[in-house]
């Protein structure tokens, strides 16, 4: 039980496909811009993650190794075209505005990376739970930036017509944020913001155990 | 709008104003990973250039006579052109690494990382499928337009490879805040990068 | 870690009196002439823009300075805290000016009381000026009407995001007030294409000015512009009021030997090109928009144009070709800081490529040195 929260809670932040392991970045930028798409994009992948993960994982024995990698691909478009034809029916401007990334989860780096470094190699529910783990920090980040560029780009921010936060009608909001160049900004800067918060865990940690070299260890900043 | 004119439209509209990289966001993975060297960086781009040409070339034809005229282009377009992409591409690895093994040595091993790059999958749903990676002046390919589209994506895709490793060059040996070294700055880099080419935007009309 | 002690530049190192400081004042003493004029010109608003710009970019290069050398964090912190949170919680009560002079007059008085607690110790870092041109150079691209903030900000920005973020002056890649004015163009493009003093109209019915005008192809005899384009031009950014007094700096600087030739004579000479070219008026072109500014100033700064004389012509034909490209073929009228920060992009690229052949080394063997 120990070793399957590990799997599932592992890609939320320790191992975080984003920010840690750097795939799946392209959705990631683009999809960003608006928390809603995010929101709806996070959630496609957790759904293609998981049941992609737990196939390949069940059909493990009868893969043949070298015709692996187009195997998973027609597992994981298998999914990927179930979600495209989804949300094309139900819910058409999210659609229109996730555009061409819904097909392009096939090549999710995420997707195809676990299948290879993990679903191949483990049993049912540890995939199950990295799937999930992985999709969950996947769409954390994804909605925390969207949050950020979507607040500070437009002054609020509002899922399905239903406005959430605001920031007042006399917000003049940097519309450089909703752009791509804004895009790369605000996840460079995440990215820093990760960095510079473990560092600092670890440097309490470390000064914790170490209680008498306290000033020399902190000395390099 | 005389045929040339077009076809230097879309070039052009391809490689600068809707940058796949900087503009289009698709294929930054291996954009990251790829340039932390210049070698390396060219290889991925003369790998790319290949394959992406093949590739879209194949699925323009692919959708044009077969999957259209089935009608099952809309729901099997996806894994289609996937698997047809993986699997050239797997043959064209060992095709090459028994015909040409110096050419192997110069780009072989990007091949397989070909695969699950965003880019040559968008460029070739594109040039069959057009209307995601929106030009405001391309609605339907030929197929020399297609080649033409195609050529300026990879020339894109591998311009902006290339500046962002000699940049980085540069930047990895610079005393930069202790949080951001590495990959944060790349990205903060090519934030600036993708400003730079934000300034093509509306050029020729595009 | 050895590291700030291993400096590793490009050869040749040829070592000379010019220090950083020296070279600042220099160009602070050419772009004088021009920036005193715009400030008679154009009254309270330009003197507030020049004036928000350039202490805001001493105030955060201390921030950025103190933070580097873990000096006084934590006041730093509060006083970047307070010069941030003021304004903004200022401007949702409504206070606007107090709130603007307050912050400004609280960063001035902060940079000092820094700069002095500093010239106690080691080498007084933050004024050696460059933060200062940086100031200035970026108000110079700004319209003068505009509200307080965007100075504000986008000082902010310039030395943040332009500089520091690099590792500090002579690591950025791109030119760092084009980068603030980019960046601010496409956060709030109203502001930044509308503060114009006294517009200088094409014609009087349809308020164009020029550089749209020759776009709609509705303009002729443009030879009424050269005057007030070329000694008081009212209409446009600060720094364009005057192309005679910018040219007169510009030849200061090459004089003085702070700048050299290459870059500004090919960066005009491709646009004249160009422009006779396609037919259009050449000294319009170099007299209109910030090509002055930009050819003399923005283009020659060393830290983002190439080493080498060949890289340095390179970069200026390629800033020319691209400024006339955006001119006369795209929606919008202004070409000069997307050109110069594009090539500012490609300069690493050109210095790696045009590397100047190490002596007595011969050319089949220079593929050895990577």
């Amino acid at each position: 039980m120990k070793a399957q929260m590990m799997d599932l809670t592992r890609g939320v932040v320790l191992e975080n496909p984003l920010l840690r392991l750097m795939i799946g970045l392209c959705s990631a930028l683009a999809v960003s811009v608006k928390v809603e798409n995010a929101l709806f994009m996070g959630i496609a992948v957790i759904f293609v993650l998981t049941l992609s993960n737990v196939v390949i994982s069940l059909i493990r024995p009868v893969t043949p190794d070298n015709i692996r990698i187009p195997i998973f691909l027609v597992v994981v478009s298998a999914f990927v075209t179930i979600v495209d034809l989804v949300l094309k029916a139900y819910f058409p401007d999210i659609y229109a505005r996730l555009g061409v990334w819904i097909p392009l989860i096939v090549v999710n780096c995420i997707i195809l990376g676990r299948a290879e470094a993990f679903a191949y190699r483990n049993g049912l529910i540890a995939s199950a739970m990295d799937g999930l783990g992985m999709g969950a920090g996947f769409t954390m980040v994804l909605v925390v930036m969207g949050a950020i560029r979507e607040l500070l780009g437009t002054g609020s921010i509002s899922v399905m017509g239903v406005t959430l936060v605001s920031l007042g009608s006399g917000f003049q909001a940097p519309t450089f944020m909703i752009t791509f160049p804004g895009a790369f900004l605000t996840f460079g800067l995440v990215m820093g913001g990760l960095n510079k918060i473990q560092a600092v865990m670890a440097e309490r940690a470390a000064r914790r155990a170490t209680p008498s070299m306290g000033k020399t260890a902190s000395g390099g900043a | 709008m005389g045929e040339l004119h077009r076809y230097f439209l879309i070039f052009f509209g391809a490689l600068l104003v809707y940058n796949i990289l900087l503009i289009r966001f698709i294929g930054l993975c291996s954009y990251f990973g790829i340039s932390t060297s210049m070698d390396t960086s060219i290889g991925m781009s003369l790998a790319v250039i290949f394959v992406m040409l093949i590739s879209s070339t194949i699925s323009w034809g692919l959708w044009n006579y077969v999957l259209a005229p089935l009608g099952i282009g809309e729901f099997l377009y996806i894994p289609v052109f996937i698997f047809v992409i993986a699997s050239f591409v797997q043959l064209e690895e060992m095709f090459i690494r028994k015909t040409a093994p110096t050419l192997y040595k110069a780009m072989g091993i990007y091949l397989p990382l070909i695969t699950t790059n965003c880019a040559v999958l968008a460029a070739a749903t594109e040039v069959a499928k057009p209307g995601f990676l929106k030009m405001s002046i391309a609605y339907n390919y030929t197929l020399p337009e297609a080649w033409v589209y195609t050529l300026g994506v990879a020339l894109g895709y591998s311009v902006a490879l290339i500046i962002f490793a000699a940049i980085r060059e540069r930047v990895d040996f610079a005393p930069v805040p202790a949080p951001l070294k590495g990959y944060p700055m790349a990205f903060v880099t090519s934030a600036l990068m993708s400003l730079a080419f934000t300034g093509f935007t509306g050029l020729f009309g595009l | 870690m050895a590291e700030n002690n291993l400096v590793v530049t490009v050869s040749p190192h040829v070592k000379s009196p010019g220090t950083t400081r020296s070279v600042m004042r220099w160009v602070i003493i050419a772009l004088a002439p021009a920036t005193l004029w715009a400030l008679a010109a154009f009254g309270t608003a330009g003197i507030s823009v020049v004036l928000i710009s350039v202490i805001t970019a001493l105030f955060c290069e201390v921030v950025w300075h103190n933070l580097r050398t873990s000096k006084g964090v934590a006041r730093t912190w509060l006083a970047l805290a307070l010069s941030l949170g003021v304004p903004a919680a200022g401007s949702a009560v409504g206070l606007g000016i107090a709130v603007a002079v307050a912050t400004v007059t609280f960063m001035a008085a902060f940079t000092f009381s820094e700069t002095a607690l500093e010239r106690r110790g080691e080498k007084r870092h933050v004024f050696d000026g460059s933060a200062a041109v940086t100031g200035l150079l970026f108000a110079l691209v700004l319209p003068p009407v505009v509200p307080w903030w965007i100075p504000f900000i986008g000082s902010f920005v310039a030395i943040s995001l332009g500089k520091e973020i690099f590792g500090g002056l002579g690591f950025n890649v791109f030119n760092p007030a084009l980068v603030a004015r980019a960046i601010l163009v496409l956060s709030w493009p109203v502001y930044l294409t509308k503060g114009w003093f006294k517009p200088l109209v094409a014609d009087a019915t349809s308020s164009a000015t020029p550089l749209t005008a020759i776009k709609e192809g509705t303009l002729a005899g443009l030879s009424r512009f050269y005057a007030p384009l070329f000694l008081n031009n009212p209409g446009g950014c600060i720094g364009e009021v005057s192309a005679a007094l910018l040219l007169a700096g510009g030849l200061l600087l090459i004089l003085a030997g702070i700048i050299t030739w290459e870059i500004p004579s090919t960066y005009l000479g491709t646009m004249v090109v160009v422009s006779l070219l396609v037919g259009q008026d050449p000294v319009f072109h170099l007299l209109a928009g910030g090509a002055m500014l930009g050819a003399l100033f923005m283009a020659t700064d060393y830290v983002t144009s190439p080493i080498t004389s060949k890289g340095k012509i390179v970069f200026g034909v390629g800033c020319g070709l691209i400024t006339m490209m955006l001119r006369l073929y795209s929606k919008s009228p202004e070409g000069v800081t997307s050109a110069i920060l594009f090539m500012n992009m490609l300069t690493p690229l050109i210095d790696r490529s045009l590397n100047p052949r190490p002596f007595g080394v011969s050319r089949a063997a220079k593929g050895v040195r990577k």
